[in-house]
């Protein structure tokens, strides 16, 4: 237990500074999309912004628990095994949701493009980090 | 840039407070009333590190009262107030309507005020109908979020009509000189510059209620 709560905060810890710094590369290298945010839609600066935080810890302890009941499906190097997570991630999870974000919010279909690529890159980070870390 | 548009409505009344009277050191104070009518247009602009925005003024400048003492080439003050409503800016946009009254703390101050205290110009331009856009500069004191500053501000102006005057013009104020707090956005990422700028496309009708 010990074991998978390291691996999960380890992860979780990587991947809230990719979210800090996919929005700062937003922001700086696609203002137009970054635009987008200002928008009644979203609610980035009011109580719940400490919740945006812990995304990545939500996410990392929920694939920690995925990749230990399932990582005996994953072939091959530690790379191509994350990568495949982070696929089979995507596609189980990222894809539907952001699907059904683009068809009832009044979001731009490039916005979710965006989500839905960084999603799976979440993902991908997180199976690489486990399939090294916890082959 | 320390200069705010409001008061520039102000300073159309005390060129129009000039026009009517003859011309001497000062006058003794005239009370007259004012309202701005259309299609004025009164609009501040500013960017973000990301964008640009623009708010249009909402407000309806109803008729109001003020006293003026005007001089050979200037006009002084007195009750010559202006509020605008702060909630009366429209971005277009929910979330910087609402950003921009949080940072001008519309709860606790609902009205920008603009008081103008005097106003120079040329006594040539104002006798003369036909002399199209001419220069004023008006004193005022500016006050936004309960932080009052002394503000000399310049505008084009010009005679529509016997009672009308149109000004124009654009000036720009630091937030931050004001105590507010430039709005953000995504974790304070997205970051609205300091400077702003207002623009006015005014017409003011002013008319005389009565003699001290």
């Amino acid at each position: 237990m010990q074991k998978f709560l390291l691996k999960g905060f380890v992860a979780g810890i990587i991947l809230l500074v990719i979210s800090y710094a996919a929005l700062w590369i937003l922001v700086n290298f696609f203002p137009d999309m970054a635009e987008q945010y200002y928008n009644p839609i979203f609610d980035m600066e009011g109580d719940k912004t400490y919740l945006y935080f812990l995304h990545p810890f939500i996410l990392s302890f929920a694939l920690a628990w995925f990749w230990r009941r399932f990582k005996s499906l994953f072939h091959g190097p530690f790379w191509w095994r994350g990568i495949e997570m982070g696929l089979v991630y995507g596609l189980i999870a990222t894809l539907p949701s952001m699907w059904i974000t683009f068809s009832s919010l009044a979001v731009s279909f490039p916005l979710v493009m965006t989500w839905l690529l960084y999603g799976v890159f979440q993902g991908v980070i997180v199976g690489i980090v486990y399939a090294k870390i916890s082959p | 840039m320390k200069k705010s548009p409001f008061f520039l409505l102000l300073i159309i009344v005390g060129i129009l407070g000039t026009s009517a009277t003859p011309f001497a050191p000062f006058s003794p104070p005239e009370k007259k009333r004012y309202s701005i009518v259309k299609p004025s247009r009164l609009f501040l602009k500013g960017t973000t590190n990301v964008n640009k925005f623009t708010c249009t003024c909402e407000d309806q400048f109803i008729y109001q009262e003020l006293e003026v003492e005007t001089g050979d080439a200037a006009s002084r003050f007195q009750n010559a107030r202006l509020g605008m409503t702060t909630r009366k800016f429209n971005c277009k946009n929910g979330k910087m309507d609402r950003d921009l009254q949080k940072a001008l703390k519309a709860e606790e101050h609902p009205k920008i005020l603009i008081d103008l205290v005097e106003a120079r110009h040329s006594p040539e331009d104002l006798k003369n109908p036909d002399a199209g856009w001419f220069d004023v500069e008006a004193r005022v004191n500016l006050t936004i979020t309960g932080t009052t500053k002394e503000r000399r501000i310049k505008a084009q102006a010009k005679r529509i009509s016997e009672n009308q005057f149109a000004l124009k013009g654009s000036e720009s104020i630091q937030m931050t000189e004001f105590g507010i707090d430039p709005p953000t956005a995504m974790f304070g990422l997205i970051k609205v510059d300091d400077l702003i700028t207002f623009h006015f496309d005014l017409t003011v009708q002013v008319d005389p209620i009565g003699f001290n």
